[in-house]
This record gives structure tokens, C-alpha cells and sequence, in this order.
């Protein structure tokens, strides 16, 4: 990969809820193209990371650009931080796709309509366009013969895939995965994993929020180790997870690999 | 146009009397629709068809028919068949035949989501029926009644100010004595008003003391 | 009064009746946009948002009757060319609007946050978010609740006859001053009533079994 400015660009970045801090001095670059898995122990703030960086939640200090946009806040005079309107920030989430643990798909829409809404209404698309552009990423998740069925009656790994199909259909530059297979049931975990396997081999730039080891090892060409609000370690994903640095993280995989609960 | 405070407190008394009434009303009101409504939850979940029946019939017509109407019936028809009721006595019995219509359906529900899943905890451990009943029941009873019973209290309140319609002298009909008696319309029903608001919220604040206080002692 | 008497008013009753549904649709109408507005309004910060929550407080607390009683003796104070009708009609929209606003409200807050979290990470905007995703969500939450409001709204229209105005429950009134027979005026109007009351409620089921999206 070439040394042109990263697609994502974490400083610094430190976020409290209350007395809590839950991230204190996060930094971190994603290169465009690559796919970084953040893992860590629950609470260790991986979720309120992917978050902050399409500003689902906002945070208190540092910086975090995307595509070399500052993201949520406006540079003031003296390099004060501004924080932009609600109707800035939403543009700029144009940019980024998020795929959620619940789905959340909205459940009066069939599934076409979820892919065709944000297109239509955000970016004003004509209805035909993407209609069509809906029907062809339902095809690339393997759904487009329940384009017309509601949420309700589709399976978790369904409704997953035409959750990850709505967040592509905005063409976004960056996906953020947020434990997209938590909720699942172990058999549907496949066909969703395989989906973004698919998406990565294409080069999408993703970060994402896994517990699930093996496809981490298998998707991730980076990996970052969270404990307790900083990144304890990061690194190639294979060598990271075959042979980890600090006993944080080996105290961590030992843990996973003897099969406690994250 | 000018709003004359003054004259509301000289004409407090007046009003309070009527308030009085009001509460007088209601609380009786609420007597008479808590055994009504008690008892039709009961028919409807533990009698035979054909009581169970006659209470969904009751109920079904005393919501779906306004309560003034009702009013007028009891009012206008008692004497008809021989019952010389006090109009007080008439709105009262009316305001419990309503309200108890809608307890009903809170009892209903309440008792069918105890009874349920609480005898069959009772019976697991071998508790007898008339035992379960008494210490299981009747205390969770007690407990989801309470607030339905304040709840409906604050409508009763609300709703006796139809009894002005029958002459009856509660708060709404001082309040509409006194407007027309001296035209200071704007201060009257600015106190009555205030008076009901005052109640209601009242009403409300202990309501959320008593859930309060029976959630701390589960 | 024998049945041929009741028979002779059964004109007048109906006409009252067209009177009483012809009140009754300008209220619920009125009443559940009012109602709508009051709710997104009263999410707004101060000083709008506390505007609202005191005025559906103040509505709540009071009596229809009261509300029916100081609409029809203050407007005309306050304006010059209010009829009766207009003056009961608002004064019942407004009470319903402040009910219809509370449920609505608590409809969209009930809204999971995770559904106004996908809306938001596709970039919509808050106002696009309120109009295609939570408000959709909220109003059918709010359908059953909405829909008892209705029938009560239907039911209050009876309190016009308090300060005059001619309705069904008016037209009994005079009825039986002329021709003494509560029971069989009552209780035909009653059954007048019971029928619009529960035509509402079943339409009310039906529209809900149309907009339901789980199956």
C-alpha cells in the first residue's frame, strides 16, 4: 500500500460518559483498502470507538478524520474544535456505512425498500436507479429473491445481509462493522462472515468489531488490541494473534482460547 | 379586562364548598365502582359462560356510551320505577357504574396475570387453594389494585363535574353559578380550574408515593 | 310514550345523530393533528418544549366540562365572530390534542434508539429520520391508545349539549320535557352512540391490521 494519507486517522481520541472514560488516548490509522478488527475484552470501549468515528457518539477530545475530514467538529480559529450541526454531520456519515448487531432494519419497510431508502432520500436518487442499484446489491448478498419481504419473516443471517446490502447501497467509502454476528445463531454466522470475506476481497476499507477469532485471522489485515480505553497492542493480524507482545494480550487470547466468555 | 384576583378569594368559600362536594362525590363514586368492577373482573375470568357473558356485555356497553347519557338514564328513569333517589345518590350510583365498567377490565388484567403463574407456584410447593388464595393473591391483589384505584379516582374527579348537569352543586356548577351571577367569568373559571389541577395533581403525587413505597416492599 | 311516539322522533334523533358525527370528525381530526404538532413541539427545548408540556398539563387536569364552559364564555369575549360550535369544537380538540400528544410522545421515545441509529448512519438528516423511520414507527405503536382517545373524543361531544348546542344528547333532553320516556330516548340514544363507538373501534382494529408489519 502506498504512503498516501490513511482513510481513517484516529488521534488522541478520548471520550467519557460521566465519571466513566472509557476511551483515554485512543490512536490508530486504517490505510484505504486494509480491514482492521479491533478486539478486546467487553468494556473496553471497541464499541464507543466504531461509533465515534461516524459520531454516533460524540467525542470529548482528539481527532478523527475520515478521507482527511475532520469528522463531527469544525476547525475554529486557533485549531479550537467546533462541534458541527446535526444536518453536517449526517453528510458526512454519507461517506461511512454501519452495519449494526441488531440489524435494525426498519421494520415497515420490505427489504429492497431499507436498501432503496437512504439512496432516494439522502441522496436523491431517482426511484428506478436504485431500485435496480437495491435489486443488484441484494443479488451480491445473495437475497434478491426476498426483495419484497418484510423484516419480520427473514432470518437473522437475512436480515444481516440486507443490512449490510443498505449500508453499501450509499456506496460509502468506509463500512464499520459493529459485532455483526453476536446476534446470530451459530449456523447463520457463516453466510454472513462470508459476505464480507467478500466485500474485503474487493477491497472495501472496513473497520470492524468482532469476537470471533477465526474470521478475524481470516479477514483482518490489521488487528488492534483495546483494554480499558487505550490500544494495548496492534499489529499484522496472523502475527499478532500466533505470537502477542504483551501479556495483556496474551492473558487475553489464553482466555478466549480456554473458551471464557468475552 | 382586567383579571381581579380578589374576587376569587372572596368567593373562596364558596367554591371550596362546591370542591368538598366534588370530593365527597367522587369518593363515593369510587366506593360504589371498586366492588362493581371487582366483581365483574371476577365473572369474567372465573365464572360460566354465561356470567362471564353478562359482564363483557356490561362493560362493553358502559364504555361505548357516553356517561352523560347514562346519567340522564338514572336520573330521569328512577323515579319512573318507583325510585325516589336524591340526585346526589343518582350521580353517584352513575359515576359507579361507569367507572366500574373500566376497573373491570384493569382488575381483569391484573388478576389474570397473578393468578396464573402464582397459583401454580403455590401449588408446586403444595400450598392448599384457600392458603395460596390468602397469602399469595389477595397481597398482589391488593398491590395492583392500589394504583388502579387512584388512577381512577383522579377520573372520577374529573368526570363528577358532569353532575352539574343534574343541578347537583359541586365545583363545575359553583363556579358556573357564581360566572353567571356576577360575570367575572374569566376569574371563576381561572380558580376552578386551578382547583381541579390542584387535586389532580395532588392525586398524582401521592399515587407515585404509594408505587413507590409498594415496589421498595417487594 | 308508545312505540309509535318513538317511532315520530326517530327523524329528529337521527338528524341529532348527523349533528353528533359530524362533531365528533372535526374534534378527532382537529384533535389528532393538534395533537401530533403538540408532540414534536414539545421535544424541542426550552422555551417551546416547556410551553407545551404546561399546556398539556393545564389541559389534562381540567375537566372537559370546564374546558367546554370557558370556551363558551371567554371567546367571545376574545374574539368578536365565534359561533357555538366553533367555540365547543376547539375547546374539544384541544383536550384531545393534549392527550393524543402524550401518547404520541411516549411513542416515539419508545422508538428503540437502535432503529434512530441506522437512520442516522446512512446519513439522514434528524428531520428525514422524524418523517420516514420514527414517526411511521411511533403512530402505529400509538394506534391502540389513539384509538380509545377517539371513542372518549366521541363520547365528550355529548358535553356540547351543556352550553346549548344541539346534539344528540340535547336532542333526548328536549324530548323527554315534552314527552316524559327516559328509558326507551335514552337508551335508543345510547344505542346510537354504542354503534358509532364501536364502528370506530372496529375501523380503528382494521387500519391497525393494515399498517401491522410483523406478518
Amino acid at each position: 500500500m502506498s504512503t498516501e494519507q490513511p482513510m481513517v486517522s484516529v488521534r488522541q481520541v478520548i471520550k467519557r460518559f460521566g465519571a466513566l472514560t472509557v476511551l483515554d488516548g485512543v490512536s490508530f490509522d486504517v490505510r484505504r483498502g486494509e480491514v482492521v478488527v479491533l478486539i478486546g475484552a467487553s468494556g473496553s470501549g471497541k464499541t464507543t470507538l466504531l461509533r465515534c468515528i461516524n459520531f454516533l457518539e460524540r467525542y470529548d477530545a482528539g481527532e478523527i478524520e475520515v478521507d482527511s475530514q475532520l469528522i463531527g467538529y469544525r476547525r475554529g480559529a486557533a485549531g479550537r474544535l467546533a462541534p458541527l450541526p446535526e444536518r453536517e454531520v449526517a453528510r458526512q456519515r454519507t461517506r461511512m456505512g454501519m452495519v449494526f448487531q441488531s440489524y435494525n432494519l426498519f421494520p415497515h419497510f420490505t427489504a429492497l425498500q431499507n436498501v432503496m431508502e437512504a439512496p432516494v432520500q439522502v441522496l436523491g436518487v431517482p426511484r428506478e436507479e436504485a431500485e435496480a442499484q437495491a435489486r443488484a446489491l441484494l443479488r451480491r448478498v445473495g437475497l434478491d429473491d426476498k426483495a419484497d419481504v418484510r423484516p419480520a419473516r427473514l432470518s437473522g443471517g437475512q436480515q444481516q445481509r440486507v443490512a449490510i446490502a443498505r449500508a453499501l447501497a450509499m456506496r460509502p467509502a468506509l463500512l464499520l462493522l459493529d459485532e455483526v454476528t453476536s446476534a446470530l445463531d451459530p449456523e447463520l454466522v457463516g453466510e454472513v462472515l462470508q459476505v464480507i470475506k467478500a466485500l474485503a476481497d474487493d477491497g472495501m476499507t472496513m473497520v470492524i468489531v468482532t469476537h470471533e477469532m477465526q474470521f478475524a485471522r481470516e479477514v483482518a489485515h490489521r488487528i488492534v488490541f483495546l483494554d480499558a480505553g487505550h490500544v494495548v497492542e496492534e499489529g499484522v493480524a496472523k502475527q499478532l494473534l500466533s505470537d502477542p507482545q504483551t501479556p495483556r494480550l496474551q492473558a487475553f487470547l489464553r482466555r478466549f482460547r480456554e473458551g471464557y466468555l468475552l | 379586562m382586567g383579571f381581579n384576583p380578589d374576587y376569587i378569594v372572596r368567593n373562596l368559600p364558596v367554591l371550596a364548598e362546591g370542591l368538598w362536594m366534588t370530593l365527597v362525590v367522587s369518593a363515593f363514586g369510587l366506593l360504589v365502582a371498586a366492588p362493581i368492577g371487582f366483581a365483574a373482573a371476577l365473572g369474567s375470568l372465573r365464572g360460566r359462560r354465561w356470567v362471564a357473558g353478562l359482564t363483557t356485555a356490561y362493560v362493553q356497553a358502559f364504555r361505548n356510551t357516553p356517561l352523560l347519557v347514562q346519567l340522564y338514564l338514572v336520573y330521569f328513569g328512577l323515579p319512573l320505577i318507583g325510585l325516589a333517589w336524591d340526585p346526589t345518590a343518582s350521580g353517584v350510583a352513575a359515576l359507579g357504574l361507569y367507572h366500574g365498567a373500566f376497573l373491570s377490565e384493569v382488575f381483569r388484567a391484573g388478576l389474570a396475570a397473578i393468578s396464573a403463574r402464582q397459583l401454580e407456584a403455590a401449588a408446586s410447593l403444595g400450598m392448599p387453594y384457600r392458603l395460596a388464595l390468602r397469602r399469595i393473591l389477595l397481597p398482589q391483589a391488593v398491590r395492583m389494585m392500589l394504583p388502579a384505584l387512584g388512577n381512577e379516582f383522579v377520573l372520577l374527579v374529573k368526570n363528577s363535574s358532569l353532575l352539574s348537569t343534574i343541578a347537583i352543586v359541586e365545583l363545575t356548577m359553583s363556579g358556573k353559578l357564581l360566572a353567571e351571577r356576577s360575570g367575572a367569568v374569566y376569574e371563576v373559571f381561572v380558580a376552578v380550574g386551578a382547583l381541579y389541577l390542584i387535586v389532580t395533581s395532588l392525586m398524582a403525587l401521592a399515587l407515585r408515593r404509594v408505587e413507590w413505597r409498594l415496589r421498595m416492599a417487594e | 310514550m308508545s312505540d309509535s311516539a318513538l317511532v315520530r322522533y326517530l327523524p329528529i334523533l337521527l338528524q341529532a345523530t348527523v349533528v353528533t358525527v359530524y362533531l365528533s370528525a372535526m374534534v378527532v381530526t382537529g384533535g389528532t393533528v393538534l395533537g401530533v404538532v403538540l408532540a414534536l413541539l414539545g421535544r424541542r427545548a426550552r422555551p417551546v418544549g416547556l410551553v407545551v408540556d404546561v399546556f398539556v398539563y393545564v389541559m389534562r387536569g381540567v375537566p372537559l366540562l370546564v374546558h367546554v364552559f370557558a370556551a363558551y364564555f371567554w371567546l367571545p369575549m376574545l374574539l368578536t365572530d365565534v359561533s357555538k360550535v366553533t367555540a365547543v369544537t376547539l375547546a374539544m380538540s384541544l383536550y384531545m390534542a393534549a392527550f393524543v400528544a402524550e401518547i404520541v410522545r411516549g411513542a416515539i421515545e419508545g422508538i428503540s434508539r437502535t432503529l434512530s441509529d441506522a437512520a442516522r448512519s446512512l446519513g439522514m438528516p434528524p428531520a428525514l429520520a422524524m418523517r420516514r423511520v420514527v414517526l411511521p414507527l411511533a403512530v402505529r405503536a400509538a394506534m391502540p391508545p389513539l384509538m380509545n382517545r377517539m371513542v372518549m373524543a366521541i363520547k365528550g361531544t355529548s358535553l356540547a349539549s351543556a352550553v346549548g348546542l344541539w346534539e344528540l344528547s340535547l336532542a333526548g333532553r328536549e324530548i323527554i320535557q315534552r314527552d316524559l320516556a327516559p328509558f326507551q330516548v335514552f337508551g335508543l340514544i345510547a344505542v346510537l352512540y354504542f354503534c358509532l363507538c364501536t364502528l370506530v373501534t372496529h375501523a380503528g382494529r382494521r387500519l391497525e391490521a393494515r399498517f401491522a408489519y410483523e406478518h
